[in-house]
């Protein structure tokens, strides 16, 4: 199932994958916690709670000029104390009427109704206000007539606001929440990803540990093949050194084991007459690829023994293993003896 | 330094004597700083190094342009290093102002809105104003609740 990812190409195509979705993963997850911050700080930047506050104290202001122009028409305030109030208050609406923070609510037709009736008040009151002590006092009694419908607008403006701002807030959250639920999202879509890959990679691995012992295994039992053989074998590399040398070789030519080993081929079994022949044929083949006896079967050839005898009808049967790719051409001269 | 406002103060006195202006003569602010009580009229601020900048506000449409007094110079004068300002205004709004705000480019204490001094039915005759726009940082809560407008007394807490 797996064997896909051991292939060299296949795991290249995976890596490639994956470390694409990764990436994409984390600019989403990066992107989408910057959304957060920005949310989050828009709160904290939020206008909410000093413009509410603004918007109910206007009904304060206005209570405090009414109190105040009450207690100067029944002669217990200073005029002055009125005018004060009344300026405060009509600051107070200029700012209803001018803050851009107020916008939505005086798009609201009860507020537009109610701002333009607390307008008119004003704008009836000013001359008043402003004239002398003697004309103010003159024109209060009819000014406090006007205040209770006044009271109500500036009162329906706060009620109007709390729920505008209620709105506001929650649709704030709203959005704190949703840029918080997607980066909580795909951060374990992340997690979840990271660690399929994590599972996957434990296979792989248990895959090629199993390739590995399988291995160790087929070249236990060539071992153990070419070592009982009744068969001479000899195994030398491209460059002539011999790789392995079995029991029966030791039989035949005379050698240890341990002696042949590493040893040139040509040095230990090619008759002295024959050695600038063999050499030539080798350098052939390591340099063009050209055979000769190299995958001839079986060939008569003359060998020697250690002690430079020869040994009695040798054939040799020279082979070129499979695994060429990897540059261990394996030159495998038999003999028979 | 104290000293350099009261100077400012007997100077604008003086004034006042020879010319019936009502608005020079009259306070517009009063400071209070180590159980000493100082007056300031609209002449004595205006003496003191000018500031103008141009901001947006949440509380008026389009920009706006302010004139007034550092409030890091202000304090300068005033020689206070550190503490709160309680700054409160005509209808008693009082908000605790930290010392270390008044910094350069900081807020200032506005006496004229778009080349104009501000009656109280525009804000006046004082408004603290932050430059809102150059600094983001000062689009907050906090900043708001510090911009007090009508604003005529302030006390120095040490």
């Amino acid at each position: 199932m797996f064997d896909r990812f051991v292939t060299k190409k296949g795991l290249l195509g995976s890596l490639v994958t994956y470390m694409a979705v990764v990436i994409v993963s984390a600019t989403a997850i990066w992107v989408l916690s910057a959304d957060a911050r920005e949310e989050v700080e828009s709160l904290a930047v939020a206008n909410a709670d000093s413009t509410q506050w603004s918007l109910a104290q206007s009904e304060v202001e206005f209570l405090a000029f009414a109190n105040a122009a009450r207690a100067v028409s029944a002669g217990q305030a200073d005029p002055e104390d009125a005018r004060r109030r009344f300026d405060v208050m009509y600051s107070r609406v200029q700012t209803l009427k001018a803050a851009p923070a107020f916008a939505e609510i005086r798009e609201r037709p009860s507020v537009a109704q109610s701002l333009r009736n607390i307008d008119s008040f004003l704008e009836a009151a000013v001359p008043t206000i402003d004239a002398s002590d003697a004309a103010l006092m003159a024109g209060l009694p009819e000014m406090i007539e006007a205040f209770p419908p006044v009271q109500k607008d500036f009162r329906s403006i706060s009620l109007v606001g709390v729920t505008v701002f209620s709105e506001r807030s929650e649709a704030q959250r709203g959005a704190v929440s949703g840029a918080l639920t997607d980066l909580a999202v795909i951060s374990f879509a992340l997690l979840a990803l990271l660690l399929a890959v994590v599972g996957v990679l434990l296979m792989i691995n248990r895959a090629s540990q199993r390739q590995t012992s399988e291995i160790a295994l087929t070249q236990s039992r060539l071992q153990a093949i070419i070592s009982t053989s009744l068969d001479a074998i000899l195994v030398a590399g491209t460059d002539g050194r011999i790789l392995d040398f079995n029991g029966a070789a030791e039989g035949v030519f005379g050698y240890s084991r341990e002696e042949a080993i590493g040893a040139d081929m040509a040095d230990l079994i090619v008759p002295d007459h024959m050695r600038d022949a063999h050499n030539a044929g080798m350098k052939r083949y390591r340099q063009s690829g050209e055979k000769r006896v190299v995958g001839s079967g079986l060939l008569k050839l003359e060998a020697k023994r250690k002690d430079g005898t020869e040994p009695s009808r040798v054939y040799r049967r020279v082979k070129l293993s499979k695994d060429e790719p990897y540059g261990e051409e394996k030159v495998t001269p038999e003999v028979h003896g | 330094m104290i000293s350099t406002i009261s100077r400012m103060l007997l100077a604008t006195t003086a004034l006042t004597l020879t010319c019936q202006s009502a608005l020079a003569g009259e306070a517009v602010l009063t400071v209070t700083h180590a159980g000493e009580v100082t007056t300031l009229d609209m002449d004595a601020l205006q003496a003191m190094d000018v500031v103008e900048f141009e901001t947006s506000t949440i509380w008026t449409e389009g920009t706006q342009t302010f004139t007034g007094v550092s409030l890091s110079t202000f304090l300068d004068d005033l020689g206070v290093t550190e503490g709160n300002l309680k700054a409160t205004a005509i209808n008693d709004y009082a908000v605790e102002i930290p010392v270390s705000d008044g910094v350069e480019n900081g807020p200032i204490i506005a006496y004229m809105r778009n080349g104009e001094l501000m009656s109280v039915r525009d804000k006046g005759p004082l408004w603290i104003v932050y430059p809102y726009d150059a600094d983001p940082t000062y689009q907050t809560e906090v900043v708001y609740s510090r911009s007090i407008w009508q604003l005529d007394r302030i006390e120095v807490i040490e």
